[in-house]
């Protein structure tokens, strides 16, 4: 269950984009919610528009897969949000002052 | 476009800049205020004091992460949906993607809400007064649904504070709550109990529940022991109490609980469920030719199905745990103690036994026997 995973993302140029490394299936899934995220970003940004279409029903698979907790630490490039999680889950009485300062 | 770029770079760093001397300003002023007030002699800080420099921090936090990404939503750095790599174009699509995210997680929430997808899509919403809305009247409206859905909204508005809508929730559609939401009510009920405004609701809410534990307990105690009501078993009772502890009393005791114990047969669901109770070890159901798919159903892995949880709750209720939640919520309550009390008072009255350790030990000591006896048949 804890067997290390390095992987290195590389760009065409060979110039080092991102670092993983990570121990377990629980950190592949870090891995691998990173990459859906560049692939739905680059699929917004340059895919057809056909193809944007199907964004929503591939998200719908992502979760199908691992459950809906998955799509917002997609959002964060598999990552959990620490700041705003501890904030908001400590303090939901912050919630409130969040909304007003973040809002508008 | 790359002017715009550079024109936009030179504003979040430049506003990045005067956030910095802010704080450094502001800094030096506290710590101006500070010699200040040792100069005064001033040198307790009370309690209020710190709260409020704590919420100040955060405040001035939370002003300096909207700077920086609402420059962010202008197209830049320092957000946390951002990574290093991107190019303008890649970048801008995120908040496209947060967008379709958010759709879905709001379409999840219409069918099965719940409290962590109440956060979790107003924490990464680019709308927040109106998400929350949204969330509020989409929850309210499915509420009276189904169970899950009164449960979701019920954690929701507690979590939130809303002791009103709670209110308004429980007073409508209590009926929905099953003996395995206790939890959830237990939470509601704090929630209603520690504001200062409604907070005599919450003794009703403790008095009934309290009851109904009591009552279903002293059920499943009777299914095992279905004699014990009977009077003249409670008058041999009132007799042994009486005694001093020893010998004759242990005798009498013994006999007493055989007298009062179901007649021997296959073990009825509630007598398991007593047994579960009291965390006992439960007889293989199997050998006693029971159906497989009882068995299946009281698989205590974590990983059972949930669709059985209905089921799987008649044969084992959880009787002390909900028991137990109920009065640590009555703990927590003013004027809960009276509660608790009456309620313990209550408890004696229908079984009187809970009066002497020696004849629950007892009671137990026969069920285990018995249990015993079913494995060997």
């Amino acid at each position: 269950m804890n067997m290390p995973v390095n992987v290195t993302i590389k760009n065409k140029g060979g110039r080092i984009v991102k670092d993983f490394s990570v121990s377990g299936p629980h950190g592949v899934e870090r891995i691998l919610l990173w990459i859906w995220r560049d692939l739905f970003l680059s699929l917004l940004a340059r895919g057809l528009s056909s193809d944007k279409k199907k964004t929503a029903e591939m998200l719908e698979s992502v979760e199908f897969m691992l459950d809906w907790t998955a799509l917002e630490r997609l959002l964060y490039g598999g990552k959990q949000c620490e700041l705003f999680d501890m904030i908001l889950c400590q303090q939901p009485d912050l919630l409130y002052l969040y909304s007003i300062v973040w809002g508008q | 476009m790359t002017v715009a770029t550079t024109m936009s770079l030179m504003m979040t760093m430049a506003l990045t800049k005067i956030a910095k001397k802010m704080k450094t300003k502001e800094m030096k002023t506290k710590a101006r205020m500070k010699m200040n007030a040792e100069g005064m002699k001033m040198r307790k800080t009370t309690d209020q004091t710190r709260r409020l420099r704590v919420s100040m921090a955060i405040l001035i936090l939370l002003v300096l992460l909207k700077m920086t990404c609402k420059e962010d939503e202008s197209m830049s750095h320092s957000c946390r949906l951002h990574a290093s790599h991107w190019t303008t174009l890649i970048n801008n699509q995120r908040f496209r993607l947060r967008q379709i995210v958010e759709a879905r997680l709001r379409s999840i929430f219409e069918v099965t809400p719940s409290l962590p997808l109440f956060m979790t899509i107003l924490s990464i919403s680019g709308n927040v007064p109106e998400a929350q809305q949204w969330l509020f009247s989409t929850i309210s409206q499915n509420a009276p649904h189904t169970s899950e859905t009164l449960v979701a909204a019920l954690e929701i508005f507690a979590a939130e504070t809303e002791v009103p809508r709670v209110l308004a929730l429980l007073d409508s559609y209590s009926y929905l709550l099953r003996p395995r939401d206790a939890h959830s009510l237990q939470l509601a009920t704090i929630t209603i109990s520690e504001s200062p405004k409604y907070h005599a609701r919450a003794i009703p809410i403790i008095i009934k529940e309290l009851a109904d534990s009591i009552r279903e307990i002293h059920v499943a105690v009777r299914s095992v022991y279905s004699h014990i009501d009977e009077a003249k078993h409670q008058r041999e009772l009132v007799e042994i109490l009486k005694l001093r502890a020893g010998r004759v009393r242990r005798e009498r005791m013994e006999a007493w609980v055989e007298a009062v114990s179901s007649p021997p047969g296959p073990m009825h669901p509630m007598a398991l469920a007593a047994a579960m109770m009291m965390g006992l070890p439960i007889p293989p159901l199997g050998a006693q030719g029971e159906d497989p798919d009882v068995v299946a159903m009281l698989d205590l892995s974590p990983a059972h199905d949930r669709d059985l949880e209905d089921l799987r709750e008649e044969f084992r209720p959880r009787l002390g745990e909900r028991f137990d939640g109920w009065r640590k919520v009555a703990n927590d309550t003013k004027g809960g103690s009276k509660l608790l009390a009456d309620a313990h008072a209550r408890a004696v009255k229908l079984m009187p036994f809970l009066r002497a350790t020696d004849a629950v030990r007892a009671l137990l000591t026969e069920y285990v026997l018995q249990f015993v006896f079913c494995l060997w048949e």
